[in-house]
């Protein structure tokens, strides 16, 4: 393959997420260059070092301030509420099923953002499982009722008020003392992130409901696209369906390893820590169905429309009533 | 790319360009000239970022508080109280200016408004008891800087805000070497005093005195309490701490019938100017962040520093060495701002403590507060004097600068100190 | 017209107050809410961070006017007064600059909201064009205020008043400072 000369810039993710400098470094600035014998360069920043807070990055390819971007959909969910569909609290408990349900939804996506922010999606991936974190025992999802609740976003906020707990909102930044303190009991967020941030010497039990699974996606602003080189365009496109998929059994095992070093297993990235995991009641999973249906699934409805739950029905929807 | 900026930096703060201008500027010329990307178009975006970050909030809230809590006269109730207690050491009413600004510190947020305060009450008390003018108003403004290093802290809100630390943390961490600065401060009088006796009055206050002056710190302490107490048990985070501390306040002042239209409006001036000048500061030191990196500089910076292969303690000494340099001439906010996003990661990749750093950043701004030629707190001291010249300011400071010199080195060997509450 | 102007950017900075205050007020009944009634309205961190951005874009001009905008005064403190003033038009002109780039990206960034109908990701899911086009009016108001100012001082200039100028724009003197500072 002939690649003309092409210098990609790229804002990528953050910093503190393993994934930035472990597959996202690597995939712009090694492995593009040297399938094209360094005709394709890029430079890549983290949202840290721009000291970008995430929502703005789609605003920004949208202005072509930034080419090539990634932003997890939940920042953009009060522009229009179809970013939440991927990920509604309580959808996808495994990985298999989050991924079936991204790739189901991912047409409806790729349509919206290029209606919206004039950009072309080029792939969806999760971060990795959220679960509870809580600072007390917590045996079951009725245990949460009446516990203050750190949540990141609407869907997971609709599931907890659902079950019954108060959910409070509060900078990712002041959760771990506010854990320590008692200002809230519980929090939410992946496995991997709760215990890179420490969350795990400040709360004693684990309950591994999974709410979510963080989906982001990279994208690239629609004119930067078009100057492409055919050539540079098909390369891309080929390599970041490789790279989604890497992307994706990076996010099973980091998954597993953050629940294992919170809960004392093994533990290689993280920092071993001696929660407790609670085990996964089969009633739990059923009152998980019914809390989905009667107040995660309604509520998403009455945000979206009637087009978009329509849509959402017969993509996600069909998908997941056939497991 | 670093020569353009240091020459362009330098050339705009020596035409005396307002210091926010002076980085929206410099940001643009430099996207302009280094790069076709059209970074200067992520200002709305990046602005409405930094204006709408709910931290940021307790800046205004704890100058208001402190507004208020000088309008009520419980300030200097504060000050006659403390100097009953320790004006009979060597160094007399010296020490009641530490004290004062170390107890104002608990309830303050910045550095300005301490030795402000502090230096409107002592100030008129140095000639009348013949002090060594010099170290006397050294210990002003000094002991001023206290107010950011004590929690509550707008300087810490905003490191926290860049690092993503969390702001309780640093407050608990912050509390010993804070004391611990205080003391030395107190050590740095006593010895100076001990060794040039300019035979100043020292004031005798009996017992019943001072048992009577008691009840004065009462005000302060409710405010610290509500402030402080309402973080760590749980009830608040730091923002909404700060809310309460001005709630407590007016509940105080209301109590002693200061409270009314007058004293509220002109207490809002005052902080909405203050807020104004900081915000339109930060605004444009996050625009300039955001272009830095845009163009590369930031990594092109943090490459050179790998590429010089110091070791961990190297590191933090050079970068020590450029927040003295960097504190002589620039003003601490925008200091901070521009500078945290790139320090921080390279520190903390050499192994260091975050909430550590933190604490050792703060003495670094309190340090440039104090050093000529650009410091803030000299500035506020010399302006509250009737007569004389900057430079006795400056030589009266002095000492404390190798006071805090020392209290860094202290913080070097001794990390542990951070971590006595946490 | 200049006492107009210094009347609106004072009430400007009075209702801002008022609202800070306002919102301190909101947050310590949450604050109380939460801790008594395990209830959280949801949301108060988010309308008191529109209150802040809307009242301190309001207030620069009061800034401004009070000569508050940090200026670094290592040489201008030692030039003669009319170089002082010529420094001053320029300060002005530098700061006008930044601030109708600024304005306009602000009204750039509120249209945006309004065109992709932008709400917050949030509970109270706010139609960000609305605090956004309050928060970009104020700006606006700083910029006219500037605009004003700098035609004044350029038209002393001509006329040789570097005092006045220095009143209306100069880098205070250190009197003038403390003032601010401790005035009640
Ligand atoms: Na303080
Ligand atoms: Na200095």
């Amino acid at each position: 393959q002939d690649y003309p000369k092409t210098e990609l810039s790229v804002q990528g993710g953050w910093a503190t997420a393993g994934i930035y400098q472990e597959i996202e470094v690597p995939f712009w600035t090694e492995r593009l260059p040297s399938l094209t014998g360094g005709n394709v360069t890029a430079s890549i920043t983290s949202l840290n070092e721009k000291g970008l807070k995430g929502p703005e990055v789609f605003r920004l390819m949208r202005m072509g301030v930034i080419d090539f971007g990634t932003s997890a959909l939940g920042y953009v969910a009060g522009d229009d509420p179809q970013n939440e569909g991927p990920d509604l609290a309580g959808i996808a408990l495994d990985i298999e099923t989050a991924r079936k349900v991204s790739d189901a939804y991912k047409p409806a996506l790729a349509k919206l953002y290029m209606e919206k922010y004039g950009i072309k999606l080029l792939m969806l991936y999760p971060t990795e499982a959220q679960v509870f974190w809580c600072n007390g025992p917590i045996e079951s999802l009725s245990d949460l009722r009446g516990k203050k609740v750190r949540t990141g976003n609407r869907t997971v906020a609709d599931f907890v008020e659902g079950a019954g707990g108060v959910t409070v909102t509060m900078p990712f930044g002041e959760v771990v003392t506010s854990l320590q303190l008692g200002v809230i009991d519980c929090a939410v967020t992946g496995t991997f992130s709760g215990n890179s941030a420490g969350w795990h010497e400040v709360t004693t039990h684990l309950y591994p409901l999974t709410v979510g699974w963080s989906p982001f996606m990279y994208a690239v602003n629609a004119k930067a696209w078009e100057k492409l080189a055919p050539s540079v365009q098909a390369l891309l496109t080929e390599e970041m369906g490789k790279l989604e998929d890497e992307v994706w059994s990076a996010g099973a095992a980091r998954t597993a390893e953050g629940l294992s070093c919170a809960t004392g297993g093994e533990c290689i990235f993280g920092k071993k820590g001696a929660m407790t995991l609670v085990p996964l009641a089969e009633a739990d999973v059923e009152l998980r169905s019914k809390l989905v249906n009667d107040v995660v699934l309604a509520r998403f409805a009455q945000r979206c429309g009637d087009a978009c739950m329509a849509e959402w029905n017969e993509t996600v929807g069909a998908l997941i009533s056939a497991d | 790319m670093i020569a353009f900026t240091f020459v362009a930096l330098m050339v705009l703060i020596f035409l005396a360009i307002p210091v926010a201008a002076v980085m929206g500027i410099l940001a643009l010329s430099l996207n302009f000239v280094f790069t076709d990307m059209p970074l200067w178009r992520a200002l709305g975006e990046v602005s409405w970022g930094a204006f709408t970050e709910f931290t940021l909030l307790a800046i205004p809230l704890y100058i208001l508080l402190g507004e208020l809590f000088l309008r009520t006269g419980i300030a200097e109730q504060m000050y006659t109280a403390l100097s009953k207690w320790v004006s009979w050491l060597p160094g007399g009413l010296m020490h009641a200016n530490i004290a004062s600004c170390t107890l104002f510190s608990a309830t303050s947020g910045s550095s300005v408004a301490t030795s402000a305060t502090i230096g409107t009450l002592a100030i008129p008390q140095q000639k009348k008891y013949g002090y060594n003018e010099r170290l006397f108003l050294g210990s002003i403004a000094a002991g001023g800087t206290l107010g950011i290093l004590l929690p509550p802290s707008i300087n810490m809100i905003i490191y926290g805000v860049l690092t993503n630390s969390s702001i309780p943390q640093l407050y608990l961490a912050a509390i010993v070497p804070g004391l611990l600065m205080a003391a030395i401060f107190a050590l740095t009088i006593l010895i100076q005093s001990s060794l040039f006796n300019e035979g100043e009055v020292k004031i005798h206050a009996t017992w019943s005195e001072r048992i009577a002056s008691l009840k004065h710190l009462v005000p302060p302490l409710i405010i610290c309490v509500v402030i402080i107490g309402s973080i760590y048990s749980g009830i608040a985070t730091p923002t909404e701490s700060a809310a309460l501390g001005v709630l407590a306040v007016l509940a105080l002042a209301a109590l002693r019938g200061m409270l009314n239209v007058q004293v509220l409006l002109s207490a809002f001036e005052n902080t909405m100017r203050t807020t104004g000048m900081i915000m339109l500061i930060i605004v444009f030191a996050y625009f300039l962040n955001f272009v830095l990196s845009g163009v590369g500089l930031s990594s092109s910076i943090k490459s050179f520093m790998n590429n010089l292969g110091l070791s961990p303690i190297w590191t933090l000494i050079a970068v020590i060495i450029f927040y003295v340099i960097l504190g002589c001439f620039m003003e601490t906010l925008s200091m901070m701002i521009a500078t945290i996003p790139i320090v921080a990661p390279i520190i903390f990749a050499a192994g260091y403590d975050p909430i550590w750093f933190g604490v050792v950043v703060m003495i670094l701004v309190e340090l440039a507060m104090i050093t000529p030629p650009i410091g803030i707190n000299l500035y506020v001291v010399q302006s509250i004097r009737p007569r004389g010249g900057i430079s006795d300011v400056i030589v009266g400071a002095l000492p404390f600068v190798v006071a805090m010199f020392a209290m860094v080195a202290l913080l070097i060997l001794f990390p542990g100190m951070t971590r006595v509450f946490l | 017209m200049l006492s107009i102007i210094h009347a609106l950017s004072r009430y400007s900075v009075w209702i801002s107050g008022g609202f800070l205050l306002l919102s301190a007020v909101l947050v310590g009944v949450e604050v109380l809410m939460r801790n008594i009634f395990q209830y959280s309205f949801g949301g108060v961190d988010e309308i008191s961070s529109y209150i802040f951005a809307i009242g301190v874009s309001w207030s620069l001009a009061f800034t401004l006017l009070s000569r508050a905008h940090i200026r670094i005064d290592l040489f201008y403190g030692r030039m003669t007064p009319t170089w002082r003033a010529a420094l001053d038009i320029l300060s002005l002109a530098c700061l006008l600059c930044v601030t109708a780039l600024l304005f306009q990206q602000a009204l750039d960034s509120t249209t945006t909201s309004f065109e992709i109908g932008a709400r917050s990701n949030t509970p109270l899911g706010v139609t960000l064009w609305i605090p956004q086009s309050l928060w970009a009016a104020g700006l606006g108001f700083f910029g006219l205020v500037q605009i004003y100012l700098l035609g004044s001082i350029t038209r002393l200039f001509i006329k040789n008043n570097m005092k006045q100028i220095a009143e209306i724009s100069g880098v205070k003197s250190l009197d003038e400072e403390i003032e601010d500072e401790i005035s009640a």
